[in-house]
């Protein structure tokens, strides 16, 4: 007999996503373990909280695979699953302006008391598990650099960089126009130089 | 000695230099300063870091509680997919090779039996070819007397008899009746020489 857990790890996603459709609760899981740690990985570093972390990616994995059907095969399931953990981030993000450093505030803002009143504000001064890291971790000052960009910037670093998404991707993915994410992954870059130029010197 | 202009990589070149893609979009020729030397070595050092950027572990139990709220539907057998063959390939190849080695044993067999039972084997080709022979015969002869038997044929074979010129005529008729048969025939089954297009036919 054909072990179904074998043939789901040497498919596609899209072949994955038809198996689920189709009613195999082996091909959930198998999307499930595919993507929870990178889904996971992008939502602790967007809010920063392991436990909120832990339960937008409950929440996106249970939004994502309960409207697979809504799911286009054209398009590749990653974006689809990304796109919809990162609007659960800046939904999160925006109630509760969790901690940035990002002075810069709202970059549709026009106004001068637009910008000022869009700027997130540095949140709590508890130490949060991943602080905790940060402080033991060789990469702890580019985590703590990562942070400090505003959320835009840092869903468009992140997704460029560590998930190794392509520009068009990231667009697709964030709904934000091609050259709206180049600009903002080049900002992003030129904060992280700022924030780590000190360990460059 | 070239005249190219030494123009340096302005900001906005940074992402099209770490994606190799400025070659593509314009000729340049990097300026051996200072400047540009710590820009490409600032690039190069916050891509690495961000390259090698942990994955983080979600909660064991994340699957769990994931799939106590998705909602697998029932399975289908209209819109399953299409699993691949049930045997594995090891035992697949296994089988395929028991059954190459019984072909060739069984025929390996038959030609050492051959070659030990010469005379056993000609005397066998001898007799059946005798037996078919005989047997042939005797239906010929068999359907020939059946033949004559019936009066029409006898009154026919008689009037055709009687003179060598109507055995001529009859003999002639028969052949290009035959001749126009034969080319009818071939006409109705070739098959087109040149293909035909879709909207032609």
């Amino acid at each position: 007999m054909t072990d179904p857990r074998r043939v789901f790890a040497s498919s596609t996603d899209q072949e994955v996503v038809a198996f689920a459709r189709a009613g195999h609760e082996g091909a959930y899981r198998e999307l499930l373990k595919r993507y929870e740690r990178p889904i996971f990985s992008l939502l602790y570093r967007m809010v920063r909280d392991r436990e909120l972390a832990e339960d937008l990616a409950q929440e996106t994995f249970v939004k994502a695979l309960n409207a697979l059907d809504s799911y286009r095969p054209e398009f590749k399931f990653s974006s689809w699953i990304f796109k919809i953990a990162n609007n659960a981030a800046i939904d999160q993000l925006r109630r509760r302006e969790l901690d940035t450093l990002s002075l810069d505030g709202s970059p549709h803002a026009q106004t001068p008391d637009a910008i000022e009143a869009t700027a997130l504000q540095i949140g709590t001064n508890e130490e949060t598990a991943l602080e905790t890291v940060e402080a033991k971790e060789l990469g702890a000052a580019i985590e703590a650099a990562i942070g400090k960009l505003r959320p835009e910037y840092r869903s468009c670093i992140l997704l460029r960089h560590v998930e190794g998404h392509a520009y068009e991707e990231i667009a697709e993915i964030l709904n934000l126009p091609l050259g709206t994410v180049k600009t903002y992954i080049h900002r992003a870059r030129n904060e992280l130089r700022q924030h780590l130029a000190h360990l460059k010197t | 000695m070239t005249d190219l202009p030494h123009e340096p990589l302005a900001a906005d070149d940074g992402d099209a230099w770490l994606d190799a893609q400025l070659a593509a979009l314009r000729p340049y020729t990097p300026r051996p300063g200072f400047e540009t030397r710590v820009l490409m070595q600032v690039d190069g050092w916050l891509d690495a870091q961000l390259d090698h950027l942990p994955v983080f572990e979600p909660s064991a139990d994340l699957e769990a509680r994931v799939m106590a709220r998705v909602r697998v539907p029932v399975p289908s057998l209209a819109m399953a997919p299409v699993m691949p063959a049930a045997v594995p390939a090891p035992q697949r190849r296994r089988r395929v090779a028991l059954a190459a080695a019984g072909v060739a044993g069984a025929m390996g067999a038959s030609a050492w039996w051959s070659v030990t039972h010469q005379p056993l084997l000609q005397e066998l080709i001898a007799a059946a070819r005798g037996e078919m022979l005989t047997a042939y015969a005797g239906a010929v002869r068999s359907g020939l007397e059946q033949l004559a038997s019936v009066p029409v044929i006898g009154t026919l074979r008689n009037a055709l008899l009687a003179t060598p010129s109507r055995l001529a005529l009859f003999g002639t008729g028969m052949a290009l009746v035959y001749g126009t048969s034969v080319l009818a025939l071939r006409r109705l089954l070739a098959l087109p020489q040149t293909a035909q297009a879709h909207a032609a036919r």
